[in-house]
This record gives C-alpha cells, structure tokens and sequence, in this order.
C-alpha cells in the first residue's frame, strides 16, 4: 500500500489491468466475477507450481526424499 | 518426460498434488468471492481510467500508465527501469546456470537448478502475484 500513500507508480501490471478492463466492459463493477476471476488464475499458478516442481523433480538432481 | 514421471514418480500421484493445492486455493479465498470491491480494488479497478476506458483511455495506454493508471513518467516510478537494468545480470544468470548444467558433477547440477528456481520464483512472483491482485 505504499504505492498508493506515496502517490507514486511503483508498479506496472498491464495484463491485469487489461482484465479489469475487458471485465469491467462485461459486468461493470459487479464484484463477483472479479473475485471469480482472480481465485482461478491464482488456482492455475498453484497447478503450474506443482508442474514445476515435478519437472524440476524428474531433472534427476533433487534427492529423491525431498 | 511425461508429466507426473518427476516428483510425484505417477501420474496419478501427479493429479493428486495438482487437486491438491486448488482445494488448498479454494479453501483459503473461497469465502472472499461474495465480498464488495475493498480497499485497493477501489483505487485499482472502480477509480482506474484505464478500466474504465473511454476518450483519452486507449486500450494501449496500459503501456505507459501503472496500475493505477498514473502516467508512468509523471510518477517517481522506477519498475519498468529495474526489469530493463536487471535483464543483464538474469542473463548472466541462466548462461552461467545452463553451463553447470552441462558438467558431470552432482553438485553444480543443483546449484543449477537453485539458480533456476530462484530465478523462476523472481519472475512469478512479478507476474503472477499481480494476476491475483
């Protein structure tokens, strides 16, 4: 929230505002599918994590009771 | 290499982690869903000129505005400049890293892959983190 007391741009995140606004053209500011929205991208993050892992997993360096 | 032949040895093992952690996810913002737009959102998304759009809120000003939609120049922002200034020394990174990859010793093989992950972990952490908002 320092970003915003200082007044300043201290962030750059053009794809999410880009969803903000293609959502905002859909529903307006109904906050249900902004919620929906996030939680399964953020659920997607968490699979690829896990896919990540498994791959770096099968580079056959991480000790295997790791 | 399948998916589910590294760290979960299955596939099956595989789909378990993944069902996993998106009940985890579902657990922990399920009861968020139904809630108004708050603190940040209003800022963000309800007082955004380039959620809104309109004259004078080109779908491209998403390139030159943060956020918020400030103009990034007008700002004391710095964040465009540190991925530009970073971009030499994460190469450095990955070339040094695809190197030790390369060797026949253990060790540097997971220094790699440290490298890797760290370098991953940067990268998601910049991009993903702000999907969730």
């Amino acid at each position: 929230m320092m970003m915003m007391m200082d007044g300043g741009a201290q962030s750059w995140r053009p794809l999410t505002t880009l969803t903000f606004r293609l959502q905002y053209q859909l529903h307006e500011l109904w906050p249900l599918p902004y919620h929906l929205l996030n939680l399964a991208l953020h659920a997607l993050t968490t699979v690829l994590v896990v896919l990540l892992a498994d791959h770096l997993a099968s580079l056959w360096v991480l000790p295997s009771f790791l | 290499m399948p998916p589910g032949g590294g760290y979960w040895a299955t596939p099956q093992g595989l789909a378990a982690a993944v069902v996993a952690v998106v009940g985890v996810t579902l657990l922990c913002y399920g009861n968020s869903v139904r809630g108004e737009l708050v603190w940040d959102d209003v800022p963000a998304i309800v007082e955004n000129r380039d959620v809104r759009g309109g004259p004078g809120n080109p779908v491209a000003a998403l390139l030159w505005r943060d956020f918020w939609g400030f103009e990034l120049q007008s700002s004391i922002s710095h964040k465009v400049v540190t991925h530009a200034r970073s971009a030499p020394y994460i190469s450095i990174l990955h070339a040094a890293s695809r190197k030790a990859q390369a060797t026949a010793v253990p060790l540097k093989r997971f220094g790699s892959v440290v490298v890797e992950c760290a370098l991953s972990l940067i990268n998601a952490s910049d991009t993903l983190r702000h999907s969730v908002g």
